[in-house]
Formats: C-alpha cells, structure tokens, sequence
C-alpha cells in the first residue's frame, strides 16, 4: 500500500531524464568530429598549392589514399609519429617505403599498390625535391600517382 | 482504488518534455560548428605517369608496350632561370620546335603547339603522349603550368622527369 502510494507520488511530477542522454549524444558528436579531423590531418594547409585549370576534383570512390605534403623548402612534411619534416632523399625513400608497407600489411600486396598517392607540394618548391618524392613512391611500389593543385 | 487511478490520470497529465536542455544542446552544437567551420579550398588533382625507374629506362617511349600499339611521344624541354622557365621547347618524333614568347605567353605558345598535333581518331586508339622533362631548379607551380597546358591540349596523362635522361646531377 505504502508502496504504491509513493510509486504515485513519483509518477506525478516524473520527467524522463534526458541530462545523461545529452550527455552521451554530445560525446558521441565530439568523438565523431575529431575522428574526423584525423583523417583531414594529412592535408597541411600551410601548403600553397599550385594553380591549375584542369584540375579534377577527387573522385568520391577514391577512399584508399595517401597524401604527401611538401614544403616550400623541399621537404617532406610527416603527418603521424615523427612530425619533424624530412629533407635527406635516402630518408623520403625510406619513409614512403614504410607507408607501402603498412598498407601491404592492412590491405594486401595487391590492394596497397592500387592506393593512390597524392602530392601536395608548394608552388614555391623546386622541381628537384617534388621529383624525388615521385621516385621515392615509384620505388617504394606505388602504382597510381597524382598531383594536388587549386582547381583555378 | 478510486484514489489511485486518480493519481494515475494527474500523473499523466502532468508529464512534459523538457525542452531547454534539449536547446541548450543543439545551441551549443551550432555554435561549435559554426567555430570550427572553415570551408577547404577546392583542391583538384592532375593524373601522370609515374617516373621512370632508372637511366636504363630513360631512353625508352614507356615499358610494357608491345610496338604496334607504341605511342608517339613528344618531350618538352624545361629549363629555367631562378625559378621561372627560361626556355621551352617541344620534341616531336620528326622535329624540334622551340617556343618563343615572355613568361605566360610562352605557356599559350606550347598550348597551341600541342593542339596541332594530330591525335589519332576512332575508338580504341591512343593518342602520342607528352613527357615533361623539367630543369631540377625549376618552380614546381610553373612545372604544373606546362602541365597544364599539356592538358588543356588533350594530354590527358603527362610524365615528368629531369632534363638529363643520363641520370647522375643535373647541370646547376
């Protein structure tokens, strides 16, 4: 009896409590918004791009990509670990090489060689260092192979 | 008994949706998204050949085509002066055409060359290729100006490499 007197009494002024709801929903967006920015991290916006006027835009079924950011300088601007740019051409070589196989390893041989690289150099670069960054993804196995610029 | 079923109608009655936190909420939303909104650039990409392995491979038209289906090629040279293009010239399988011109004319003279290349017609059939061989001190913008050019003249895919096929230091 008094049990349900005061099972009332709650019901009365019962409101669905929403707070920890929110709490998770607002979370949740926050976790996606900065998993998000993750991927977005391998494009350095420091970089002015080149101006080209037929440049394509990226082709949303292109989802296996692998973006190389190059300095005004020449040097190769690492988004993950070492985020000290890379300069010497043995180590560009070398760091290109890790990538293939770090997608060789997540993705097959074969799947790894169809990812498409993608340069994004400064126009104030010189041909040299932009060129070394081809070889090295040509050495390092890569097969598919594209230039950023701004679309004029 | 009366009483309880009472209770339970009020009950029912009085239950409202809370409505402010659930604004609070979006408010807060909005606003961190209208923060950190920033619009990207639209960036595009210019599709090309990968560079050739090594200076054996230098000298040959591409790897892994059997003759008949063997491309022309046509080479233009780059080379520059502090960055800009100094000259620039186009190498077909018959001739040698320097461009003439200052600056960005020289980049519509190219342009207008390569358009007078005839390029095979009908379904199946290749047109040439353009390769792009490029002094090491040249500015990877006017690089991608020639590139540009050369697509706008229907070469689709372009290829790059240094001036010297030789291999070993370009000439500074």
């Amino acid at each position: 009896m008094s049990h349900g007197y005061t099972g009332g009494a709650r019901n009365k002024d019962a409101e669905p409590n929403l707070v920890p709801l929110l709490d998770m929903v607002l979370q949740l967006i926050m976790f996606f918004v900065l998993c998000a920015n993750f991927v977005m991290d391998q494009i350095n916006e420091d970089i002015k791009l080149p101006q080209a006027t037929t440049a394509k835009s990226l082709d949303r079924s292109e989802t296996d990509l692998i973006y190389l950011n190059v300095n005004e300088r020449g040097a190769l601007l690492p988004y993950d670990g070492d985020r000290e740019p890379i300069t010497a051409p043995q180590y560009i070589t070398r760091y290109v090489a890790r990538k293939y196989k770090e997608r060789t390893d997540l993705n097959g041989e074969a799947e790894a060689k169809k990812t498409l690289v993608i340069i994004r150099a400064d126009a104030h670069a010189t041909f040299d260092s932009v060129y070394r960054v081809m070889k090295a993804v040509k050495q390092a196995g890569f097969q598919r192979l594209q230039l950023r610029a701004m679309i004029k | 008994m009366f009483g309880r079923q009472n209770r339970k109608e009020e009950a029912g009655i009085d239950v409202e949706l809370p409505i402010t936190p659930m604004l609070d909420m979006s408010f807060q939303l909005m606003a961190f998204f209208i923060l950190t909104f920033r619009p990207l650039p639209q960036e595009g990409q210019l599709a090309m050949y990968l560079p050739k392995d090594d200076a054996a491979e230098q000298s040959q038209v591409l790897p892994n085509i059997p003759d008949e289906d063997r491309q022309d090629e046509y080479k233009i040279t780059v080379t520059s002066a502090q960055g800009a293009i100094a000259t620039l010239s186009l190498q077909g399988p018959t001739s040698v055409v320097s461009i003439a011109g200052e600056g960005d004319s020289k980049i519509v003279g190219l342009e207008e060359a390569l358009k007078r290349i005839a390029k095979p017609f009908g379904e199946g059939k290749k047109g040439p290729t353009a390769r792009i061989e490029a002094d090491n001190n040249l500015q990877y913008a006017q690089l991608i100006q020639v590139m540009d050019a050369c697509r706008r003249a229907g070469f689709e895919s372009v290829g790059v490499g240094p001036i010297n096929p030789g291999g070993g230091e370009a000439p500074k």
